[in-house]
């Protein structure tokens, strides 16, 4: 398995490149540091697609430096009938699941606090 | 730095199977109210909807009370989802009226995405007693959470570690599940045959990096706006915060970190 980390542009760009075009920049950059043989035996079989995924957008939240609080934005509820969860919503375990995860318990005790009893 | 990533007993990755931590046991679709709109014949993966299909999904989410229920998890597709007020009960609204669903079925609370942040909002509400909605645009439920299956082996295309461990509730729930979670420092510490990356460059990352890291140990920072710039070794500190990635000598593993992935 070939994992490669790409944000923003780069990402997108390595998603439009098609699976022809990523594995060959992949199989490019590996066979400089592992050599021709190694290159040849590798043999592309399947691979993310996260940005075209339209409600999803891309495998996980990176916020720029000094943005951060951006998240918070992002978490804030715009109404008191409408709450934001997810990876990105969360300030401290962002890009991963349990950090989703635990924005989407706090989103139920919001939505909880609403709910008329 | 403990970072759990889930493997069977013979120590192999069973690409953590998060959709299995994410469901289990808790989570019985049975338990859960759910919608249930069959694939429209030719309808591309990721085409929007048209009217026509919206039609045939509200002909379908309306007359049959039974479509509810199943015992396996069942194709989840919503279009707009948000939260309104009708009729002063709370309720989902799906881009057209659903309120009768909604009295039908004494559903009157919540959902959306079927991702992990979703899945932990249904389930939460659930054991509260709430009645919930869940609703998934896409064709598969899990979010960022996929495994594909090729030859025989799971391979995850998102989530696959399970990071941070000592604090992740899904590492957790993997252990009461009886998931066997590797505790062992993970091979992202090592540089395969120092390549492109020479063994004295790699002692002086890492000895910045742990610096680094036993700072955030003691104050964890809430956000990079936090002054952790000042605690780091005076020599890798960046003027600007907003130059720091782009320009100074940072050593390429402070940059992306040991844990950087999903």
């Amino acid at each position: 398995m070939i994992e490669c980390f790409f944000g923003g542009i780069a990402a997108r760009a390595m998603e439009q490149a098609g699976d022809a075009g990523r594995f060959a920049f992949a199989t490019e950059e590996l066979r400089r540091l592992l050599g021709a043989d190694f290159a040849r035996g590798l043999q592309p079989i399947a691979g993310s697609w996260w940005h075209k995924e339209p409600s999803i957008g891309g495998a996980y939240s990176h916020a720029l430096p000094g943005q951060a609080e951006k998240r918070a934005v992002l978490a804030s509820p715009p109404s008191e009938r409408l709450y934001f969860a997810g990876e990105a919503c969360s300030a401290t375990d962002y890009s991963t699941a349990h950090g989703a995860w635990e924005s989407g318990i706090a989103a139920a005790d919001r939505v909880e606090a609403m709910l008329p009893r | 730095m403990a970072v759990g990533k889930c493997a069977n007993s013979e120590g192999n990755n069973i690409t953590s199977k998060y959709m299995t931590i994410l469901f289990q046991p808790r989570f019985r679709i049975e338990h859960y109210r759910v919608a249930f709109f069959p694939s429209p014949a030719g309808r591309g993966r990721h085409e929007p909807m048209v009217s026509k299909q919206r039609q045939q999904f509200r002909s379908n989410l309306h007359p049959r009370p039974n479509h509810i229920a199943s015992n396996s998890l069942q194709l989840l597709i919503g279009i707009h989802v948000r939260f309104m007020r009708i009729g002063g009960i709370y309720t989902i609204a799906l881009g057209h009226p659903v309120k009768q669903m909604q009295e039908r079925n004494g559903s009157r609370s919540s959902g959306r995405g079927a991702g992990s942040a979703g899945i932990a909002t249904t389930r939460r509400l659930h054991d509260r007693s709430h009645s919930v909605l869940l609703i998934e645009a896409m064709e598969r439920v899990g979010g960022r959470a996929h495994t594909l299956t090729l030859e025989g082996l799971p391979l995850d295309l998102g989530c696959c570690w399970l990071h941070s461990a000592e604090r992740n509730v899904l590492a957790r729930l993997a252990d009461v599940l009886g998931y066997t979670v590797d505790h062992s420092r993970p091979a992202w510490q090592d540089q395969l045959r120092d390549l492109g990356f020479p063994t004295a460059d790699q002692r002086e990352a890492w000895r910045a990096y742990e610096a680094f890291e036993n700072v955030l140990r003691k104050e964890r920072p809430l956000s990079t706006s936090c002054s952790w710039r000042s605690r780091m070794p005076r020599r890798y500190r960046p003027k600007r915060i907003c130059s720091a990635i782009r320009t100074t000598h940072l050593p390429a593993a402070i940059i992306s970190g040991p844990s950087a992935g999903p």
